[in-house]
């Protein structure tokens, strides 16, 4: 008996095959109040980030509200406690602790995003050709993916900031080069190597699929959730590190919540906790709670793929 | 039909080195299969049996080129004339890869767990650039009617880890078939699924095997199984083929040692005949650098010291088709 499936009919088929293998695995992530957690919190980092240029082109004025050399004149003493004016008061400069921590924000998304990126691009790249290849790519790729490994992008960073000043995309791609070159590659090639090891590897050469068709059809879908995990893990790591170098002033003079934070801690006597609380507050609980969400999400996205941790 | 040669294995070895350390170069080589000789015949079957380790796998990943020989010839007779198969390359390998396919042994493994039943089957054609969408589809939805997935619409879509062993072995059986291929080693394709579809894929794969022509390479290492599905059974020890005949030929007088001992331990469906038990004693070792004597030397029941001197004995034709590689049968 020939089969008649239409085209179109096979489409929904494909579809709904998709929505079953998907749905199973987004259901899961969502079922986590981890996860709802963390989306959220990023949603509303995100929102933060956007709603700095829309104030700043409407109800901002640009000499008193702009985060780097804005200054009020109206309100003296600085640091000023929050007003209606400045709901979160100002800096010891003056500034706009608010339009400040908005645009750290977007310092923070852009460093996360970028160093992942790269992260996961070169631990691909490294990983994936020597678990696929072996042979001397594996060594060689791996002798070097060795050094990296003993580097800790913190500290290094920190190194790197003693000799010269960094802006943050320059912390961002160093960031991302030494994690995805080191622990991120090493991780990727082993899992390269499970996958190249099934059979189903070698039917897809059977059926006569080069290297190309089996990295792309096969390998690459297989390293997917672990990519993502790996992906908002080094989205946290780079953030604090940004954090890190700019409150020891070893960055540029841009603004970012690390920076912030300086600021606040010049105004603000730890042990008597009196001084400029609104100061130094926001940008740690922003950095925080930024982090978190990140954590959070990596957190849910292993519950979802690796089935061992998963409670039935 | 039977005297067509389809494919001629001469001499065929592979030697795997044996990981002493990093740096160290071994000479230590495990002879997975050492010094093959066999012809298969166009639309025949051919069961290789063995114990686990003796390099039944091997000797299928050879033939089919997933795997490069260390040593030897493998001419595959196909339509459009005569290849090698140990130096193929290139186009050439691609175009052999629609002649030959292989059925691996667990269907957990060899299907992607993240693409459809759908997908899965049509690799090849897709990899190959056969046809167009459409008819890519109608293709392997006829295919799975076939091998008995019905209705294919209910199952071209679905994930492999919604079908059950047998089906998904099916399912492989499916994809091997789906360049309509004239030759597949099927390895051990029965021995994960439960007892209770085992009959029904070797069924299967005998229809198939009428209705299309293919020509099997069956590895086991159940001489009921061979029997089953094969007309003539290679048995293996160590890397070294020890007999090989027609099928009931092989069960009802087999001559090498070896084989005699494989045959008492499987219960005789036929009361009336009587075989002579043969005990060995040992279990199976790893062929590293073996001496130069007989492989079954050290477990064989009848050995002397003619068998100790001298090398592996040649596979000689005693009559009827009957091969054995015994100094003293
Ligand atoms: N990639 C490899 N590297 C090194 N040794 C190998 C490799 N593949 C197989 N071998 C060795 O070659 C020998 C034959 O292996 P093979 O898998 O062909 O056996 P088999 O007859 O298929 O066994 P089984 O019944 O367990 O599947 C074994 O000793 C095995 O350890
Ligand atoms: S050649 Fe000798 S050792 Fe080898 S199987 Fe025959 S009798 Fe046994
Ligand atoms: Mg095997």
């Amino acid at each position: 008996m020939a089969a008649m499936v239409g085209v179109r009919r096979a489409w929904k088929q494909r579809m709904a095959a998709w929505q079953r293998r998907w749905g199973t695995e987004v259901g899961l992530f969502l079922r986590q109040p981890l996860a709802l957690i963390g989306l959220a919190l990023i949603g509303v980092f995100g929102l933060m980030a956007l709603a700095h240029p829309v104030l700043m082109a409407t109800v901002w004025n640009r000499a008193r509200f702009d985060p780097i050399v804005g200054y009020d004149a109206s309100q003296t003493p600085h640091p000023h406690p929050p007003t209606p004016q400045h709901l979160l008061g100002t800096d010891g400069f003056g500034r706009d602790v608010l339009s400040q921590l908005l645009v750290g924000t977007r310092v923070s998304f852009g460093v996360g995003l970028i160093a992942a990126a790269v992260a996961v691009l070169l631990s691909v790249l490294l990983g994936g050709t020597a678990g696929y290849f072996g042979g001397w790519a594996d060594a060689a790729l791996m002798g070097v993916a060795d050094v990296f490994v003993l580097m800790p992008p913190p500290v290094v960073l920190l190194i790197f900031g003693l000799l010269l000043r960094l802006n943050w995309p320059m912390v961002a791609l160093s960031y991302g080069v030494l994690s995805g070159l080191g622990a991120q590659a090493v991780v990727v090639k082993s899992h390269t190597l499970v996958l190249r090891n099934r059979s189903f590897i070698e039917a897809a050469r059977l059926a006569g699929g080069g290297h190309f068709h089996i990295l792309r059809k096969h390998i690459l879908p297989g390293l997917m959730p672990l990519l993502a995990a790996h992906a908002v893990f080094t989205v946290v790591g780079a953030v604090l590190t940004e954090s890190l170098l700019s409150f020891f002033s070893r960055t540029t003079y841009y603004l970012s919540w690390g920076s912030m934070i300086w600021m606040g801690q010049q105004s603000f006597r730890w042990f008597t906790l009196e001084g400029q609380w609104h100061v130094i507050l926001p940008p740690a609980f922003a950095l925080m709670g930024f982090c978190s969400a990140f954590y959070l999400v990596g957190r849910a996205l292993d519950e979802v793929f690796n089935p061992r941790l998963r409670r039935v | 039909m039977r005297d067509e040669i389809l494919v001629d294995i001469q001499h065929l070895s592979k030697l795997y080195p044996v990981e002493t350390g990093f740096f160290t170069r071994t000479n230590l080589f495990v002879h997975a299969v050492s010094d093959l000789n066999l012809q298969i015949y166009r639309g025949e079957s051919v069961g290789l049996v063995g114990e686990s380790g003796c390099g039944k796998t091997t000797t299928g990943k050879l033939l089919v080129r997933l795997i490069d020989p260390t040593e030897g010839k493998i001419a595959f007779h196909a339509e459009d004339g005569v290849v090698d198969v140990a130096t193929l390359r290139g186009k050439a390998l691609k175009r052999f890869r629609r002649n030959v396919q292989m059925i691996f042994q667990d269907p957990y493994e060899s299907l992607n767990p993240r693409m459809t039943i759908y997908d899965t089957v049509a690799e090849p054609l897709d990899v190959q650039g056969i046809g167009t969408l459409p008819e890519r589809e109608e293709r392997v939805a006829e295919l799975l009617e076939t091998v008995g997935l019905t209705p294919a619409s209910s199952f071209m879509f679905r994930y492999p880890h919604e079908l059950s062993g047998g089906q998904r072995q099916r399912v492989a059986i499916a994809r091997a078939l789906v360049v309509e291929p004239t030759f597949v080693v099927a390895d051990e394709p029965t021995s994960m699924l439960d007892v209770s579809v085992r009959t029904g894929v070797m069924q299967l794969m005998q229809e198939l095997a009428d209705k299309l022509g293919v020509t099997y390479l069956y590895i086991t290492h159940d001489l009921a199984v061979a029997r089953y599905m094969c007309q003539r059974i290679a048995v293996m020890y160590l890397g070294k083929m020890v007999e090989l005949a027609e099928t009931e030929e092989l069960l009802h007088h087999p001559q090498h040692p070896y084989t005699r001992a494989l045959l008492s331990a499987v219960p005789v469906p036929d009361p009336t005949y009587k075989r002579k038990p043969m005990e060995i004693k040992g279990g199976i070792s790893k062929p590293i650098n073996p001496p130069p004597r007989c492989r079954f030397y050290e477990r064989c029941p009848i050995a002397d010291d003619f068998c100790r001197d001298n090398d592996h004995p040649p596979l000689e034709d005693k009559g009827g088709n009957h091969f054995v590689a015994c100094y003293k049968v």
